[in-house]
């Protein structure tokens, strides 16, 4: 790996603003960190986008969506272990040392299948839903970037409100 | 020779990936740089790497880095505990 130092450190200077915006924290071991953001800096001059150090990336985007950091699964790993998959976010025990760093199980299932298509309203709302951290938008087309997690816009999903779960007159 | 040394181990990672370094230094401070293989499956060619992949495959239904191979056991993701009980400290 030769990622320039300097890249590195800039990408982790900003990496670690937007996750304290967001209520995120990254893994306060810095070489850790840095050793991850220079892994994310690799498959990003590899495959083209931010590919999970931790697992083996296919190449394609569409495949790989799911593992694109933050991934789908940081924020169960968090609420379960402490830490996402590759300990490059860390909960709030981790950080304060409540709680041990451990390596954490992978729940990326083996079969993936595609995703399914968009639901039908049927009188329901039509909502945008971060697959990454579950934040919902009411706009035709969902954001470029999500105001939380910083998700692109390619990992926003189809969501319906039923009418049952709106207020009433 | 020990229980521990019988068979050279084996370790499957990733170059990116923080857990395979921790495990790379723990098999280096155990059995010396050159004391067993490492393979970093990302770095392999497209058709090594889907051979490897197909050969891990055999071990778990969802393989996952690092991956250590010695005396017949499979230890997958960094696992200090496991590594102590196969390698001894």
């Amino acid at each position: 790996m030769t990622v320039d130092p300097e890249r590195v450190r800039k990408t982790y200077e900003q990496l670690k603003a937007d996750a304290e915006a967001g209520g995120y924290h990254l893994n306060p071991d810095e070489a850790w960190t840095l050793g991850l953001i220079e892994g994310l800096l690799t498959n990003e001059d590899r495959y083209g986008y931010w590919a999970c150090p931790c697992r083996l990336a296919s190449g394609n985007k569409d495949e790989d969506l799911d593992i694109i950091c933050p991934c789908d699964y940081r924020d169960p790993d968090l609420y379960d272990w402490g830490a996402c998959y590759c300990a490059l976010y860390v909960s709030d025990e981790v950080l304060e040392g409540k709680r041990p760093l451990q390596s954490v199980p992978e729940r990326r299932p083996a079969q993936r299948g595609k995703r399914a298509p968009a639901p039908e309203p049927a009188g329901g709302i039509r909502l945008w839903r971060c697959r990454v951290c579950g934040y919902l938008c009411a706009r035709e087309h969902p954001p470029g970037v999500c105001p939380v997690c910083k998700a692109k816009r390619e990992r926003f999903e189809p969501f319906v409100l039923p009418p049952s779960a709106m207020p009433g007159p | 020779m020990d229980k521990a040394t019988r068979q050279r181990p084996l370790m499957y990672g990733l170059s990116t990936c923080g857990w395979c370094r921790k495990a790379r230094t723990w098999l280096e401070e155990r059995f010396g740089e050159g004391g067993f293989d490492l393979i970093y499956v990302d770095l392999l060619p497209g058709d090594e790497k889907a051979r490897v992949m197909e050969e891990l495959r055999k071990h778990t239904p969802n393989p996952a880095f690092p991956m250590v191979f010695a005396d017949g056991e499979c230890i997958i993701g960094y696992r200090e505990d496991e590594y102590r009980r196969v390698f001894g400290a």
